[in-house]
């Protein structure tokens, strides 16, 4: 496994290694839902403030690492590490944005109502303290959408449901955050913007994005992080046509707004 | 109705203030299960757990009246079967991971068919009609007193996890990741429903339950903004609509447990055909 961490073309500076603990330190891990590996000898560093897409075709594993780093999943063999603890040790870390058209659409939910829910851990009875629902509007203030705090969470659109989930996320005042898809189901604008907010919350925060769009992410992001059963790290100005085909197979085309996916496998090595 | 209300405030007659009171008094725990329930999606869950305490009613009655074991009442022999099953329901929704569907709805049907073999082996004959679709012979003073009971456990349990439960009623993958007991939540919910189950069982019967338990969540959730005013909502149109349907049933000479379902679903319609005709109006003359 390689590691090539390069600080000089990068618009914000990397720690570098050894600087501090990192984010993210994957060692020697397998993991498996029943019995061939769907991750395989992953071993990863990503640092702080470190802005991170985690990309590959589908069922290459993506989401999987990304459950493994916020603890839903254990791995096999091998240890994962988040700021030097455990995943589920360490929960007041993480931030964590799922994809917003999972979630139940008729639930009866103000959009105050839905970041609150990001305190939610050791909260009682029905009523949240002043300073929670202060927190709470600043998050919203952060995504932009301190205006719509009384509007009933159903009535938004896609991009400002995702913006709600962000600040949710961030409501706890994590050290890292971690996206699943952040920009399925939007359009192009709300794409935009969205990542143009990643980078800007980047600045103080560690962020991690799965993401199958390659062309949208690698204008914002420092590093890539490619997914095929093996893990490989690349800062995003190396990240040429090769590995992407390696990655993905051969009949792809470097181009923005999507890849043709594959099912084929292709390892690093 | 005068009739009725003569015979309501008869202090010779006290079966139909029991009927009635019994009816307001489930009506509270059904609105507050009954909101988690729906929006969480396990209303499917509580179908198996309804029905599979149909076992603990046949073994209640085996129990009575083949050994005279008196103080095991079907009232109690429904509550352990109902709690037994939702206990198995949540660990078979966290341990089985493939066909989970299949095997709730086959816990629903061998949970009834316990049952049935129980009611066979009763000396006499029972009839397990009056147990599967209500019937307000079966309410005494008794009924009442644990009514209120089961009311504040719930109610009390309902308030303090508020802020948990309605955390994981809306995702549950983050609830887990914000260290939100989750497993603990689900095993308490489901029972909590099954208890609930059980306080309504001799006014609708255990198979009608679940539309009692859904319809006035269904009707409220088209007013409401929020999980709190649901459940209040909830309450208050459960406790309408039994009462409604009890004095339905009592000037048709009908069972009351399908009067209330049908007046739950009328009021659904109803409440439905409004919005419908008011989108419509609304898209015409903008």
């Amino acid at each position: 496994m390689t590691e090539r961490i390069t600080t000089s073309n990068s618009s914000t500076t990397l720690p570098k290694k050894g600087d501090t603990i990192p984010a993210v330190c994957i060692r020697d891990m397998y993991f498996t839902y029943q019995k061939e590996y769907i991750l395989e000898n992953v071993n990863l560093d990503i640092f702080a403030r470190e802005f991170v897409s985690i990309i590959g075709p589908n069922g290459s594993g993506k989401t999987t690492l990304l459950k493994l780093m916020l603890g839903l999943l254990q791995p096999q063999k091998g240890n994962i590490l988040i700021f030097g603890e455990k995943p589920e040790r360490n929960r007041d870390r993480i931030g964590y944005v799922p994809q917003y058209f999972q979630l139940d659409m008729s639930f009866p939910a103000t959009v105050l109502e839905v970041v609150l829910m990001g305190l939610v851990h050791k909260q009682q009875w029905l009523r949240f303290s002043a300073s929670a629902r202060e927190k709470a509007r600043d998050a919203l203030d952060i995504v932009g959408l301190g205006s719509l705090s009384k509007e009933m969470f159903c009535n938004l659109s896609g991009g400002q449901r995702q913006r709600v989930l962000i600040a949710r996320a961030l409501v706890s005042q994590p050290k890292i955050l971690l996206f699943d898809e952040p920009t399925a189901h939007v359009d192009t604008v709300a794409e935009k913007n969205l990542m143009d907010l990643l980078k800007q919350i980047s600045r103080e925060l560690t962020v991690i994005l799965v993401s199958h769009d390659l062309g949208v992410v690698s204008e914002y992001v420092d590093t890539v992080v490619c997914v095929n059963r093996t893990v490989q790290k690349h800062p995003t100005n190396e990240l040429t046509g090769a590995i992407i085909r390696e990655l993905y197979g051969s009949h792809i085309e470097l181009v923005h707004h999507g890849f043709i996916h594959t099912q084929e496998r292709h390892n690093h090595e | 109705m005068n009739e009725l209300w003569h015979t309501f405030i008869d202090p010779n007659f006290p079966f139909l203030r029991y009927v009635f009171v019994s009816g307001i008094l489930a009506s509270i725990s059904f609105g507050i299960v009954g909101s988690y329930v729906v929006t969480k999606n396990m209303v499917s869950l509580v179908g198996a757990i309804s029905h599979s305490v149909l076992a603990g009613v046949g073994l209640a009655l085996f129990l009575q009246h083949r050994y005279q074991i008196g103080f095991i009442t079907p009232f109690y022999g429904a509550l352990f079967a109902g709690i037994l099953s939702a206990i198995i329901i949540s660990l078979v929704s966290k341990y089985i991971t493939g066909r989970q569907d299949a095997v709730i709805g086959a816990i629903w049907a061998v949970g009834m068919a316990i049952g049935m073999v129980f009611l066979a082996y009763t000396p006499g004959y029972v009839d397990p009609m009056s147990y599967l679709f209500g019937s307000t012979m079966l309410i005494t003073k008794n009924e009442i007193k644990n009514l209120i009971f089961l009311d504040i456990i719930i109610l009390a349990i309902a308030f303090v996890y508020y802020p948990q439960f309605w955390a994981y009623c809306f995702d549950e993958e983050f609830a887990r990741v914000r260290n939100v007991p989750v497993m603990f939540l689900n095993m308490l919910l489901l029972i909590m429903s099954a208890v609930t189950v059980v306080m309504m069982m001799p006014m609708v019967g255990i198979i009608l339950v679940l539309a009692q338990l859904s319809l006035p969540v269904l009707i409220a959730e088209q007013f409401v903004s929020r999980l709190s005013l649901l459940m209040l909502g909830s309450i208050i149109l459960c406790m309408l609509t039994s009462t409604i349907g009890l004095m339905g049933s009592y000037k048709l000479d009908l069972p009351a447990g399908p009067v209330i379902v049908l007046t739950s679903m009328s009021i659904y319609i109803l409440v439905y055909l409004f919005k419908l005709i008011k989108k419509t109006i609304n898209k015409i003359s903008p």
